[in-house]
């Protein structure tokens, strides 16, 4: 192939584009007319309320000082997942304490119960790569043991757990439009819960000159966290297109699972109670990681390794996590390999990726 | 309690999760939480309903774990030290069923706020009838005139059907005392108050 393949990219049609160009000429730039609209909607779709932020890292903050998290509180994350998810915890002098993954990519159950304590006060469970974690078991855990459970939807959204949407589970529920996420407003994220008490602190927090008035007497501290209305614009056309991008993910995940052939590999996991919306293709092979990647390189598609250092490695999360030790973790950073996959990739495209990565592999010694 | 003559329990309603039933709230230092006895969630009877014994906090059985929680949160509440060994064998002991808990909490606290009333069970009548009816039917099985109803009572009660019965309705109004933590929080535990407080007088 002559052109390059990225490993992603955002899918932005004329729509977008003119919804931006409108709101933009319309001098709605912070108005919160655009953001309510996309607001509302996402809420329809997906089916509790919710409110716009400047990222999904700022969602996820939200979520933590909502549940009253602070100072020596202990919140169970995973050793393999964006570093993103672990800062929000640091903001608020919280300890984060790094449970193992599975086979799936997604935070362990028995290891989060290996790692709770008295003071463990919410377990932060992303659904790793769009395919969701073992929630009924994760929310039994959290109902017995008093634990908040907080659904990181970064990587998910429209997936499905026993045909109902992941971030409906959770105490809370967050959600990141970055630029090459499941869908995108440029910087954007989304906090969901059915708790209007916790709504409100969203509200007045994600804004430092919220309350106009001669006196305040609030002493929370507050924060620049809006979603912009040119972001909500393109969210807005981007949420009516999402099914069909994530019915093509799922197609060329379908093409990969067909084409990838080598025995050696493992395609990601599938089941009939969860339904994948395929944000990233990663696979496992018994060799190297790097090896794999430089030689898809040399033909012009680029692979990853995701989430490389895992927060296991970190020096920030070191004196948290002291004698853990994380072998699943260890395992997928050298052994997989992300594959290009987003909603503009065409087909011939993704034959020609399985095609060069089965010739890689027969390469492999 | 105080103000019966005879205290129904109501241990053959439907086991709901998200009330009262195996969770209740305590005072910690910024604001309260909960403490949940993990149990078998099934649409049964409250008296039905069984114990996950297995369930581990912190590398220890959950019981355990439930009374040196409630143990580090009110250490320093002025009472907690006449109580605490009674409660600790509360703990101690092992249930298979949530309502043999429950009741040696409810003997615990009856004891400690002083409070000498006859316990019945409502499943010791057999009762079919249901709602409003099903309360008219245990006042009358206990030879009662009066049916003291909590506010909520307001809500769901078919008050029509009190007739030869009396309602009243609780005029419950929250009493505001000294916590070990700054600021007040209502609608905790008992224990809060009992640890706090101690035995309060007669009539308060």
């Amino acid at each position: 192939m002559n052109t390059l393949v990225t490993h992603s990219k955002p899918t932005i049609g004329v729509e977008e584009i003119k919804a931006v160009v409108d709101t933009l000429s319309n001098l709605e730039l912070t108005v919160g007319t655009k953001v309510r609209e996309f607001e509302k909607i996402f809420s329809e779709y997906i089916g509790i309320n919710a409110i716009a932020t400047s990222s999904g890292t700022s969602a996820l903050h939200l979520a933590l000082i909502a549940l009253g998290i602070s100072k020596n509180d202990e919140v169970i994350i995973p050793s393999y997942t964006c570093v993103a998810v672990a800062f929000p915890v640091l903001y608020q002098q919280a300890k984060p304490i790094l449970a193992d993954v599975s086979d799936d990519y997604n935070i362990s159950v028995e290891d989060i119960k290996s790692k709770i304590t008295d003071k463990t006060k919410a377990i932060i469970v992303p659904h790793m790569f769009g395919y969701p974690a073992d929630l009924d078991e994760i929310k039994e855990i959290c109902e017995e043991t008093d634990i908040y459970l907080i659904e990181d939807c970064a990587q998910s959204i429209g997936a499905t757990y026993n045909d109902k949407k992941v971030g409906t589970f959770g105490d809370i529920s967050i959600f990141s439009f970055n630029a090459t996420k499941m869908m995108t407003t440029i910087q954007g994220g989304m906090v969901c819960t059915n708790n209007l008490d916790w709504i409100q602190i969203f509200k007045d927090l994600r804004y430092h000159d919220q309350l106009r008035s001669f006196e305040d007497v609030d002493l929370r501290l507050k924060y620049s966290y809006r979603m912009s209305d040119v972001g909500a614009a393109m969210g807005i056309v981007q949420l009516k297109k999402l099914n069909n991008f994530i019915n093509r993910r799922r197609e060329i995940a379908s093409i990969y699972r067909e084409k990838l052939n080598d025995d050696k590999i493992i395609h990601p996991c599938e089941s009939s109670e969860k339904r994948h919306v395929y944000f990233r293709y990663v696979i496992k092979t018994p060799y190297p990681s790097r090896a794999i990647i430089e030689k898809m390189r040399e033909h012009n598609v680029i692979c990853e390794v995701m989430h490389m250092p895992p927060l296991s490695r970190r020096a920030l999360l070191k004196e948290f996590n002291r004698d853990a030790e994380f072998p699943k973790t260890e395992e997928i950073i050298n052994f997989t390999v992300s594959l290009p996959i987003y909603p503009s990739l065409k087909d011939e495209e993704a034959i020609y990726i399985a095609d060069i990565f089965n010739k890689t592999m027969k390469g492999m010694k | 309690m105080k103000k019966s003559d005879i205290f129904v329990i109501h241990d053959d309603a439907q086991f709901n999760k998200h009330e009262f039933q195996h969770r209740n709230r305590i005072r910690v230092e910024k604001g309260w939480q909960y403490l949940t006895v993990p149990v078998y969630k099934e649409e049964i009877s409250i008296n039905q309903i069984r114990i996950k014994n297995h369930v581990q906090i912190g590398k220890r059985k959950w019981s355990i774990a439930h009374f040196e929680i409630i143990r580090d949160w009110y250490k320093k509440a002025p009472y907690f030290s006449t109580y605490e060994e009674e409660l600790r064998k509360i703990y101690e002991k092992e249930y298979e069923k949530l309502v043999d808990l429950n009741m040696n909490l409810i003997r615990f606290l009856m004891k400690a706020f002083d409070i000498d009333r006859k316990i019945i069970f409502s499943s010791s009548f057999g009762f079919k009838s249901k709602r409003t009816q099903r309360i008219i039917d245990t006042v009358r099985a206990v030879g009662g005139d009066v049916y003291l109803s909590g506010p909520g009572g307001r809500n769901y009660l078919d008050t029509s059907l009190f007739k030869d019965i009396k309602l009243e309705f609780q005029d419950f109004k929250h009493p505001v005392y000294k916590q070990c933590y700054p600021g007040f929080v209502p609608n905790m535990s008992a224990i809060d108050a009992l640890f706090n407080v101690g035995k309060m007088p007669e009539g308060e």
